[in-house]
């Protein structure tokens, strides 16, 4: 019977030092849904570039600008999609949870994965301002591993390898650029469906 | 003190919230660890509003690694 006792006191202090420093309500769904508006808007770029390869000479000339418009209206358009999903599923989970949403790890883990993506994004916007599109794919997928890698220690460890996953697409991409398209499908669509599913499950979130 | 072990500090109001207790019940707990040198408190202000941060001491992080050892030697001892 003591036994018990001492497992109980064990576990409620695992328990504290995990709750007190890990996210624990993140939902995996909403990794399966930015997946699918991810892949929906691969769909869209095969639509408007007309092939699954791109041609950065037809890109990186005088009109390049004007022609890369409709792409980076449709990746902002899921990015906005992607992270409002995101929160709003999270916050219903927390809910479930009865955990607190705004507390002193979700604001560590918002501030960890700011950084990267507002770096990331002015690079982007640099990159086509100065007419060269070659790494703006590899880049998108960069900064978004390096903030999963960052943020998974404030929250499930498995995002550091959706990170580290992330990572690797985004350099395959940088050596390979035409194959944007497709990466972009692998990365920021089927990956995050993959692990969105993986944490769903393990987590029964 | 499993809360302020893994972590760098933590305030009052993030610690009621995290143990679900109410302020006075927090408040005695606290004192009873002030009290036996276990903690250390930084009090400051966030504009007008007082805020107070808690730490481990070195001889509190002491004092509950003992408490871990214990309990695992008694679950050791059990079997």
């Amino acid at each position: 019977m003591k036994n018990n006792d001492f497992y109980t006191e064990l576990n409620s202090i695992k328990n504290l030092m995990e709750r007190s420093t890990k996210f624990l309500s993140l939902s995996g769904i909403s990794g399966v849904a930015a997946g699918l508006y991810a892949l929906i808007c691969t769909f869209f770029f095969f639509r408007i570039n007309d092939s699954l390869s791109i041609d950065f000479e037809a890109f990186n000339n005088q009109n390049s600008f004007i022609n890369f418009t409709p792409f980076a209206i449709v990746a902002f358009i899921v990015l906005i999609l992607a992270i409002s999903t995101c929160l709003l599923l999270t916050i219903r989970q927390a809910k479930k949870r009865n955990d607190a949403i705004w507390n002193p790890v979700s604001k560590k883990l918002l501030t960890d994965i700011s950084i990267p993506l507002i770096v990331g994004g002015i690079f982007i916007v640099i990159q086509i301002f100065s007419k060269n599109m070659v790494f703006v794919i590899p880049s998108c997928l960069i900064f978004y591993g390096i903030g999963l890698i960052s943020v998974g220690n404030y929250t499930f460890n498995d995002l550091k390898w959706l990170g580290i996953c992330q990572i690797t697409v985004g350099l395959i991409t940088a050596a390979y650029p035409q194959l944007g398209i497709i990466t972009w499908a692998i990365g920021f669509g089927l990956l995050n469906i993959i692990y969105g599913l993986i944490t769903h499950f393990k987590y029964k979130q | 003190m499993s809360v302020l072990l893994a972590n760098d500090y933590y305030d009052f109001n993030s610690l009621k919230e995290l143990l679900k207790v109410t302020d006075g019940n927090l408040a005695s707990h606290l004192k009873a660890l002030e009290k036996e040198e276990y903690i250390d408190i930084q009090k400051s202000f966030i504009g007008r509003k007082p805020n107070t941060k808690y730490a481990t001491s070195p001889l509190g992080k002491q004092a509950f690694k003992k408490h871990l050892q214990a309990l695992e030697n008694l679950i050791k001892q059990q079997k």
